[in-house]
């Protein structure tokens, strides 16, 4: 029954209750995926630096979206919705999953102390330095990921968690300090360099 | 002294003109200082940098997998099994009339994996028996209520009286108004319309027809109308339902074969008069089988994929209910 194949998906059409005019039908979803999925792919990646994973939970957050779609209500700021939503969902997996995520560092890093070797390779260093940032405890992991990776302003990520801006210092602060301790031989021999 | 967490956060984005004055007043402390707030801008600056070392996401594979998700429940199909027809058509309801609503051509319905159930844009249901087909024009409720049947099917039709509900056979017609019934279409020349609610007009296009009322059954054939009594039975393939009030046997085996094309052969001809008192519900059409062999005392064995034979028996017991 190749003729009503594509039936379930036009229920939104049918539906008047969709509140996202994206959501009224597979194509016009497919349009909002197409010009949205990068920004939440990036922010996963961000906090959770694998790929496959960030795909992964990529299409979860699409596909919840779509499920939900009777049920959400308007949203007429669908950049920061969807970040929101991605900061959380990254924030979620590193809870439940945090030993998974430690132990693949912790592989990786064993590999990157080999090859630092070489201290022009900057590509190398700036590993080390992610590494590093990785190796960070969770929460400070994230507030730092978020302003060094996604440019995040502190407001920004105050505003994104619900925290105050004075956690969002607190835990930027702890980052560095922490990261200066462990790249301190780097810092010191002057390796870590602003690459431009 | 260490700046606290806060202020290097501060210090190093968007700093006021306080945050200014204790970062300077901090530095001319030591030249340790300097090289320390030094380390924390490269820090800074270079953990920006690696944002830009994102592998690229690859667009065509996270949409396959969301696909596959929200494509999911595309069948429409209902399985045989009447236990699971109900769900199947709850979902059944919503997509198909939606559907209707949205597209552009006429649309053609087969159940060509059990019944199929239907419903139009008026929320009228129809139920095609399997094997049975039914096109449904872009215009219906637009400008008449027209559907094309071929084999059998059950009508439940909202009442609409400026729009009246017309079924076209090959050979027949059926108008109604609001109403249920049910039809079938043996061969071409051959139609029955049974009516188990409101009223129905069923006739030939050139123009003999007659008025049917509930529970009345007619069967044209050729140009004969032939009135019998409205058998529920007939909608088993649907309902699952089968009720016998001392139903002579064979009328248990035509009812096998028309509603689940189960063929029951019954080896001594003497037991196809029995009486049979029964009431099945909620049991498979095998089951229904060996319900009945149980009750006459015969053998059941097996002869094809679709067949069956009861082995002797007798008359003495015939009444049950499962």
């Amino acid at each position: 029954m190749s003729v009503l194949s594509d039936i379930y998906l036009d229920m939104a059409f049918f539906d008047k209750k969709v509140k996202n005019p994206d959501f009224g039908k597979e194509k016009s979803f497919r349009d909002f995926f197409d010009s949205h999925y990068s920004l939440v792919y990036r922010r996963l990646y961000s906090l959770l630096g694998n790929s496959q994973l960030s795909e992964e939970l990529c299409q979860d957050i699409f596909v919840s979206l779509w499920q939900r779609r009777f049920e959400l209500p308007a949203i007429a700021n669908w950049n920061s919705y969807l970040l929101k939503s991605a900061t959380f969902k990254a924030i979620d997996y590193r809870r439940k999953r945090k030993d998974i995520l430690k132990f693949t560092e912790d592989l990786d890093a064993e590999g990157i102390i080999a090859e630092v070797e070489d201290p022009k390779d900057e590509d190398i260093i700036l590993q080390l330095l992610d590494k590093e940032i990785a190796a960070l405890p969770d929460r400070c992991q994230v507030i730092f990921k978020l302003s060094r990776y996604e440019q995040m302003s502190h407001a920004e990520i105050a505003k994104t968690l619900d925290i105050s801006p004075k956690t969002v210092e607190n835990q930027i602060g702890k980052a560095l300090k922490i990261l200066r301790k462990n790249l301190l031989p780097q810092l010191f021999f002057g390796l870590l360099q602003i690459f431009h | 002294m260490e700046p606290t967490d806060e202020q290097l956060a501060r210090w190093l984005e968007r700093p006021s003109q306080d945050d200014i004055q204790d970062l300077n007043e901090w530095l001319d402390k030591s030249p340790e200082n300097i090289q320390k707030w030094e380390s924390y801008q490269l820090l800074w600056q270079n953990s920006a940098k690696l944002a830009s070392r994102m592998p690229l996401p690859d667009r065509e594979r996270i949409w396959s997998g969301i696909e596959a998700e929200i494509g999911e429940k595309k069948t429409f199909a209902i399985p045989a099994f009447f236990k699971y027809a109900a769900a199947a058509a709850i979902f059944l309801t919503i997509s198909v009339s939606i559907w209707l609503s949205t597209s552009s051509k006429q649309e053609h319905y087969i159940a060509n994996n059990g019944p199929l159930e239907i419903w139009l844009s008026d929320s009228s249901r129809v139920v095609l028996k399997e094997g049975a087909e039914l096109k449904v024009s872009n215009t219906y409720l637009v400008d008449e209520r027209t559907v094309v049947l071929q084999g059998d099917a059950f009508f439940e039709v909202k009442r609409n009286e400026e729009k009246p509900f017309l079924v076209q056979t090959e050979s027949h017609f059926v108008k109604v108004l609001g109403t249920s019934f049910l039809v079938q279409t043996p061969q071409t020349e051959e139609a029955t319309v049974s009516v188990f609610s409101g009223k129905v007009e069923f006739g030939l296009p050139s123009g003999q027809s007659r008025i049917l009322t509930k529970d009345m059954s007619l069967t044209i054939l050729g140009d004969q109308f032939i009135e019998k009594e409205k058998s529920a039975n007939d909608l088993a393939w649907w309902t699952g339902e089968l009720k016998y009030d001392n139903a002579p046997l064979s009328q248990f085996v035509a009812d096998m074969a028309y509603n689940f094309g189960i063929e029951v052969k019954v080896s001594a001809t003497s037991l196809m008069g029995c009486g049979l008192t029964a009431k099945f519900e909620g049991l498979t059409p095998d089951e229904m089988v060996q319900a009945v062999a149980m009750t006459f005392g015969s053998e059941l064995q097996q002869s094809s994929q679709s067949g069956v034979v009861m082995q002797g028996g007798n008359c003495e017991t015939g009444g049950g209910s499962w």
